[in-house]
């Protein structure tokens, strides 16, 4: 049950409340008639379609700390993709079965149905919301080839008027009103938490104090709080709004980044990579700048497994994860053993080494292996072996660029390890 | 995961065109190529036989070879007039009554021009169909779904509960060949012992009191004709009322609705 979380019950008990509304209320009656069959599933569907479109919208309220629960935000933005999408298809087949339930009769083929005179507004409703839906989800069609990361958030916006047409659509239709009141306004209530409130009372103040230039892409930001300071754990990550009027790009933009320090550092450390337009700008952004962090996010090394040895292995920028785990084990007094394979292209792209080294030197239960692709080649599994004999017994954790991914993963699963001892975390477009 | 629910929106979108299409396109063909044709009387006489059945009705000429079998009399009632101008034997049935609404309802299906020289309005023919229209078509398809349900062979009884004055109607229904071939109706009474001491349908003295009251008719002549009507209509939604013997009528469907209810 390794793939169940607590918050997925949550969810789960949400999600079928309505639709044990709709069987209470109607529950079949014995028919051989095709049109009363077809009438009661498209509504069944319906249900169905709407609340799992409800309890995506309720998924993107992105708490601190509560998205542990569901296994890290980008597990839960998955989970939200996934219900965001079934219910997209629920509703198609919702209008789809009523619509075509007059087919049956064999005669008088009829759109009265689907498309009735404008006084109906319910059903105008619905499809309004269903044509809003088709617009904001058309991007992720790919129509225009890559999505744009922000012109798709604004899009997605109109996600809230399509949800309040469906429930304008859904209310007056149904037996039992209150049940739609109540997860609706949950949703829409997540919805205004997340795109009005939380830039307010979800951010906290820090102030920029240094900014080490690791290589000439790479920086560690150094933030120091205004404010209360932040509780975090290794591996999470924290959403980053600048406040600098001056930067040349993304000002006022949040992005996620990934946290570097260990949570007994009194600073926050950022390792940045220049990846994009907001990442450049931030390379270059003067010590004493206003910056806002939400946060914080992940749920990196589900620690659900204490006394498992790990195996970590990180390439890139995805070894800020690692750095701030590898800081935090100088403070540590578990007995768990941790081996990080740093795999790099070469000795110039491999930051924080001598850091990790030096770590390595000071705490026992801490080893690690540098490793050079332009020189040795891709990693193989005689490579692991040699200098970690044991690698098939430990958890495995891995954040890196998505080449190193599609190596490693099926390299580790032709070890031997299950799929549920591999764990990694990516926020490609979360 | 977004390619198919992709696929599912191209495969909703084409069906729903695709209904589109045929509710607004196909009536339109059809009524073009078939309805308002001009048919001469030569044409109409080629349609003669149960294989092929026109009738000319009111100026209409309807293909009827289809419906025969769903016709509640024997066939040959309906194939004496194939190829022929019928309205004498739509307006009587042989019993000196029309057809009912529900039929007239039905015939609209089966129109496939007007008879050469008739005075028939040819843009009301060429209307698309309306609201009202709608209605009918829905009444004329319960008649039909009630019309083409066959009882099976057998003979059906049903008693009524005895009335304040202790009279109670029992009806039987003959049915074979899967029609209704014969009908008994009547109210009776019984004494202590279960005797039967009483049938209405012999009780002048009754119907003179009726007849007083009603202007003429009795359940001399309503409680056959009745009868008469359900074997004919095949089925008791078919069965009218006749003016002056609406509470026999209400009791005699009542009760053949009953009887029937174990012959399907």
């Amino acid at each position: 049950m390794r793939w169940f979380k607590s918050g997925d019950g949550i969810l789960l008990i949400l999600g079928l409340i309505p639709v044990l509304f709709f069987l209470l209320n109607h529950w079949p009656a014995p028919s051989a008639d095709p049109l009363y069959w077809f009438r009661w599933c498209g509504r069944l569907i319906g249900v169905f379609g709407l609340t799992l479109l409800l309890l995506a919208a309720l998924m993107s309220l992105r708490l601190p700390r509560f998205d542990i629960y569901f296994g890290g935000l980008p597990r839960l933005w998955t989970l939200h993709r996934l219900v965001g999408f079934l219910g997209f298809v629920g509703v198609l087949l919702h209008a789809w079965l009523l619509g075509f339930a007059t087919v049956t009769q064999g005669r008088a083929l009829s759109l009265a149905g689907l498309f009735p005179e404008a006084s109906n507004w319910p059903i105008w409703a619905g499809w309004l919301a269903l044509a809003l839906m088709v617009v904001f989800l058309a991007p992720t069609f790919q129509f225009f080839g890559r999505l744009n990361y922000q012109r798709w958030k604004r899009l997605h916006l109109l996600s809230a008027p399509a949800l309040i047409l469906a429930l304008i659509h859904t209310l007056p239709l149904a037996a039992q009103p209150l049940v739609w009141w109540l997860l609706g306004a949950l949703s829409i209530g997540a919805i205004v938490w997340r795109k009005v409130l939380s830039p307010h009372l979800g951010r906290s103040a820090w102030e920029v104090t240094e900014v080490h230039q690791l290589k000439h892409d790479v920086v560690e930001i150094c933030l120091k709080p205004l404010g209360k300071p932040m509780c975090y754990m290794a591996g999470q990550f924290v959403y980053l709004t600048p406040n600098v009027p001056g930067l040349s790009a993304g000002n006022r933009e949040e992005h996620p980044y990934t946290i570097a320090s260990a949570p007994s550092d009194p600073l926050l450390r950022l390792g940045i990579k220049d990846l994009g337009d907001a990442s450049h700008a931030l390379q270059r952004v003067p010590p004493g700048s206003r910056i806002e962090i939400e946060g914080p996010y992940g749920d990196f090394y589900q620690r659900h497994y204490p006394g498992r040895n790990q195996l970590w292995l990180g390439g890139g920028i995805g070894i800020t994860p690692f750095v701030s785990g590898a800081r935090a084990m100088l403070d540590d007094e578990t007995d768990t053993s941790v081996h990080l394979f740093y795999l790099s292209q070469d000795e110039y792209r491999s930051y924080y080494l001598d850091e990790l080294q030096d770590i390595a030197g000071k705490q026992p239960r801490f080893d690690i292996t540098a490793h050079h692709f332009s020189v040795q080649g891709a990693v193989t599994e005689a490579f692991l072996e040699t200098h970690c004999p044991d690698f098939r017994e430990r958890e495995v954790y891995l954040c890196g660029p998505p080449g190193m991914m599609r190596h490693l993963i099926p390299l580790l699963k032709q070890a031997g390890l299950s799929g549920d001892a591999i764990h990694s975390e990516v926020f490609d477009f979360l | 995961m977004n390619k198919f629910a992709y696929s599912a929106l191209v495969a909703f979108v084409s069906s729903l065109l695709t209904l589109i299409t045929i509710v607004w396109v196909a009536p339109t063909v059809a009524e073009t190529e078939g309805k308002v044709r001009e048919i001469s009387l030569d044409e109409l006489a080629s349609h003669n036989t149960a294989d092929s059945c026109w009738k000319e009705i009111e100026g209409l000429v309807y293909d009827v070879t289809d419906f025969i079998d769903r016709h509640p009399t024997p066939a040959s009632v309906m194939t004496e007039w194939c190829g022929r101008p019928s309205t004498e034997g739509w307006v009587d049935k042989g019993n000196g009554r029309p057809h009912s609404a529900g039929a007239e309802a039905l015939l609209d299906d089966f129109l496939v021009g007007y008879l050469a020289g008739a005075d028939v309005d040819l843009d009301a023919l060429n209307q698309p169909a309306t609201g009202s229209d709608t209605a009918s078509a829905e009444r004329s398809a319960a008649v039909a779904d009630a019309g083409t349900g066959r009882y099976r062979d057998g003979s059906y009884y049903a008693e009524a509960e005895p009335g304040s004055r202790g009279t109670f109607g029992i009806i039987e229904i003959t049915v074979k060949g899967n029609r209704i071939v014969g009908v008994y109706y009547d109210e009776l009474s019984r004494d202590e012992d279960g005797t039967v001491n009483y049938r209405k349908s012999a009780d002048m003295n009754y119907a003179e009191r009726w007849r007083r009251v009603s202007g003429g008719v009795t359940q001399l002549s309503t409680y056959p004709a009745y009868e008469q009507m359900l074997i004919e209509q095949g089925v008791p939604e078919g069965v009218d009322a006749i003016s002056g013997a609406t509470g026999a009528y209400d009791a005699f469907v009542g009760l053949a609705t009953e009887a029937l209810s174990t012959a399907r």
